[in-house]
């Protein structure tokens, strides 16, 4: 789903399951954090859009790239292994990978971790701490942080 | 006796060896086709065909010119095979029995007397060993006094009672008197089947289970060399002394476990007796039967040192693998455990939030126009999701302290109790509860876990105290219970309290009493503190009456105790 001209995306999504994508996308838009949202619903195809290849080969370089939302469990290639592709890439390494994921054990945390990645949050159940966290993380990252140069 | 009589004219060097290896497992009972008649025949035949060259054998070891014989092979094998292939067997056996005493130049009647006299003490054997649950691979430390105790002592007084008793009915002269003749008879049986019988046994079990020992081939060449070497001069020279063979039993015994021990005791029994027979060794000291007793219980008790050995170390063995198993076992429930907690936690959350998301999202934006009776039930459906969400979230807690690993250190309560109620903003609450906290001595466990405890029952006491006037909650110990024991911890307070009768209950996961059903929680609390409890080795139990407060104490296993 193209929320914008997806060279210019702010955040990249990842996730495989229409209904909390409709609900991040929700949350982003009615708080006006991030109109600039681009989604791609498995592993090969974020790596895909992050390199510019496959169905990607055409796009123009991607620019102001501030955050990847990155669910775990995904079909195909899976989160942790997209999460090692970008962060053994010298190009895409900068870019602060946020794992949102249901999956709430240690291992994977651990492991989340140890492959790199920028933060690690548990999706909440309930809606309005749903909310509550899409809303901060945004704020953080698109905020807060100062992006790499 | 004359059975076991060399008559001076026989020449008793033609007796076979037995060959007790072959012994097949026991064959089928399916008679409708010829082959498996012939198949059924092949168990008697195996058993006739090794007795018979036994009990020749058994000759060969007989002194020159006497009656007494020191050691009876074919008992064993007869034992043996009968507890092996079943007692169904036992006219092979008294065939051969009978065969054996009468090519022996033994008169028909008095051989068939003997041979009923002898097939009558394989059977009680094998009928008191089956009853007294021996298993024939004598694994077992109690399965070799068993063995030793009915098959060596009990079984033989038949044979040597029908065998003495027809020798000396029938016209046969005897060179001794009854007593002496039965004794010698009862001895020689009783460590046939000891030696003989047990050797069998090891050689089948070794057989059938496919168990090799665990040392190499070239230990046990070695062992036996040395073993049939060192016998040899023990029993050639008059003054070495025979208890030097015996560091070779505990060897055989503790490396080849039953298959050495059953080795070395038939070797070192052969020789000896042999050596005896023919007058050399320590033990042929004076006339023939006083020979006898020296050699017999230097035989027991060097065959008995072999078996218990290698039955203990057996044991032990076993049981190692057992635990091992068993552990091994523990593990992938553990895991299976921790994928089905991952399973919770992943898929079952996923679709609730999307349940959850989406009736809020529709009274949110919606709500306006739905009937009022819609609202409230998409309401239900919000607060159901909600109820859920927060038991899959205490399922997977609860789940977690089971896994987590325990730090133990050396906590002060009453600290670990300051952090818990300062976590639960007893301040705000509308009547904020007196909390007296008093010094309590120190103790072992994990803080973290610990300070949960404490935030668990003071927040329950809190929960439970909310309509008195004045809520008072104490928290602090007393001495320990008993010896070894630590300090009783308790958290006291002086609401709602609860009928005795639930005590137990109240830890329960998910349990709440009826009587509670308005205030809020999932009756998670308690069931996490008794798993922390639980884990730290110690105990916990509620104290209580309806309208007169509650206090919950716990004990944190030993004190001084470490991880």
């Amino acid at each position: 789903m193209t929320v914008t001209a997806y060279e210019r995306a702010e955040v990249l999504l990842v996730e495989d399951d229409p209904d909390d994508e409709e609900l991040v996308l929700h949350t982003l838009l009615r708080d006006d954090v991030c109109r600039r949202v681009f989604v791609v619903r498995d592993g090969a195809e974020a790596l895909e859009y992050l390199r510019g290849t496959g169905r990607y080969r055409d796009r123009s370089p991607i620019c102001g790239l501030r955050m990847i939302l990155l669910d775990l469990k995904l079909p195909l290639l899976d989160g942790h292994d997209v999460l090692a592709e970008i962060k053994t890439d010298p190009e895409l390494r900068r870019i602060p990978v946020v794992v949102f994921t249901s999956a709430a054990m240690d291992r994977d945390r651990t492991r989340g971790y140890a492959l790199g990645a920028n933060s690690y949050v548990v999706k909440p159940v309930e809606f309005q701490r749903f909310t509550a966290a899409v809303h901060d993380v945004a704020r953080y990252w698109l905020g807060l942080n100062c992006a790499p140069v | 006796m004359q059975a076991r009589l060399a008559p001076p004219d026989t020449p008793t060097q033609d007796a076979a060896v037995p060959r007790a290896i072959t012994l097949p497992s026991p064959v089928g009972r399916v008679r409708s086709r010829p082959g498996h008649r012939l198949r059924e025949l092949r168990a008697p035949l195996l058993i006739a065909c090794t007795y018979y060259p036994a009990a020749r054998l058994g000759m060969l070891f007989q002194f020159p010119h006497t009656e007494v014989a020191p050691v009876w092979p074919a008992s064993g094998l007869a034992v043996a095979s009968l507890l092996v292939l079943g007692r169904r067997h036992w006219p092979a056996l008294a065939i051969a029995a009978f065969l054996a005493d009468l090519t022996n130049g033994t008169e028909p009647a008095l051989s068939a007397a003997m041979a009923a006299g002898s097939t009558g003490e394989y059977l009680v054997a094998a009928t008191l060993l089956r009853r007294a649950d021996v298993r024939p691979d004598l694994a077992r430390i109690r399965d070799v006094i068993v063995f030793t105790g009915l098959g060596g002592l009990v079984a033989p007084t038949v044979a040597a009672s029908v065998g003495t008793y027809s020798l000396w009915l029938s016209d046969v002269a005897m060179t001794k008197d009854f007593p002496t003749v039965w004794a010698s008879w009862w001895l020689a049986d009783g460590i046939g089947v000891l030696v003989f019988g047990a050797g069998c046994l090891a050689i089948w079990s070794a057989w059938s289970s496919g168990r090799r020992p665990a040392p190499g081939r070239i230990e046990g060449i070695g062992l036996a060399i040395l073993t049939v070497a060192t016998a040899g001069l023990v029993f050639l020279s008059p003054t070495v002394s025979p208890s030097v063979l015996f560091p070779l039993a505990i060897w055989a015994g503790v490396r080849f476990e039953q298959l050495g021990a059953a080795g070395v005791t038939l070797a070192v029994a052969s020789v000896a007796t042999y050596a005896t027979v023919h007058g050399s060794g320590r033990f042929s000291i004076g006339t023939m039967s006083p020979r006898l007793l020296p050699l017999q219980l230097y035989t027991v008790s060097y065959s008995l040192t072999a078996l218990v050995l290698a039955a203990a170390i057996t044991s032990r063995r076993s049981s190692d693998q057992r635990l091992r198993a068993r552990t091994l076992e523990l593990e992938a429930k553990n895991q299976e455990l921790e994928a089905f907690t991952y399973t919770v936690s992943h898929d079952l959350r996923a679709p609730l939030r999307a349940i959850h998301a989406f009736s809020t999202l529709v009274t949110e934006e919606e709500g306006t126009r739905l009937s009022v009776a819609g609202a409230r039930r998409l309401g239900t459906v919000t607060r159901n999701a909600e109820h859920m969400s927060r038991l899959i979230d205490s399922l997977l807690g609860l789940s977690h302290l089971g896994r987590q690993r325990l730090v133990r250190q050396t906590v002060d309560p009453a600290r670990a109790a300051r952090a818990a109620a300062g976590r639960l903003h007893l301040d705000l609450e509308v009547r904020p509860p007196e909390l007296a906290i008093a010094a309590m001595p120190q103790c072992s466990a994990d803080p973290v876990l610990l300070e949960q405890v404490y935030e668990n029952l003071i927040g329950n006491a809190v929960k439970f105290t909310r309509d008195r006037e004045v809520a008072r909650i104490e928290v602090g110990s007393t001495a320990p219970r008993g010896d070894g024991e630590g300090p009783v911890y308790h958290v006291r307070d002086n609401g709602a309290g609860f009928d005795p009768r639930y005590a137990q209950r109240l830890f329960a996961l998910f349990e709440r009493l009826p009587q509670h059903a308005d205030l809020p929680g999932i009756g998670a609390g308690l069931a996490i503190v008794a798993r922390i409890v639980d884990r730290h080795g110690g105990t916990v139990w509620a104290e209580g009456c309806p309208g007169e407060g509650a206090m919950f104490r716990f004990t944190v296993g030993p004190p001084g105790e470490r991880p």
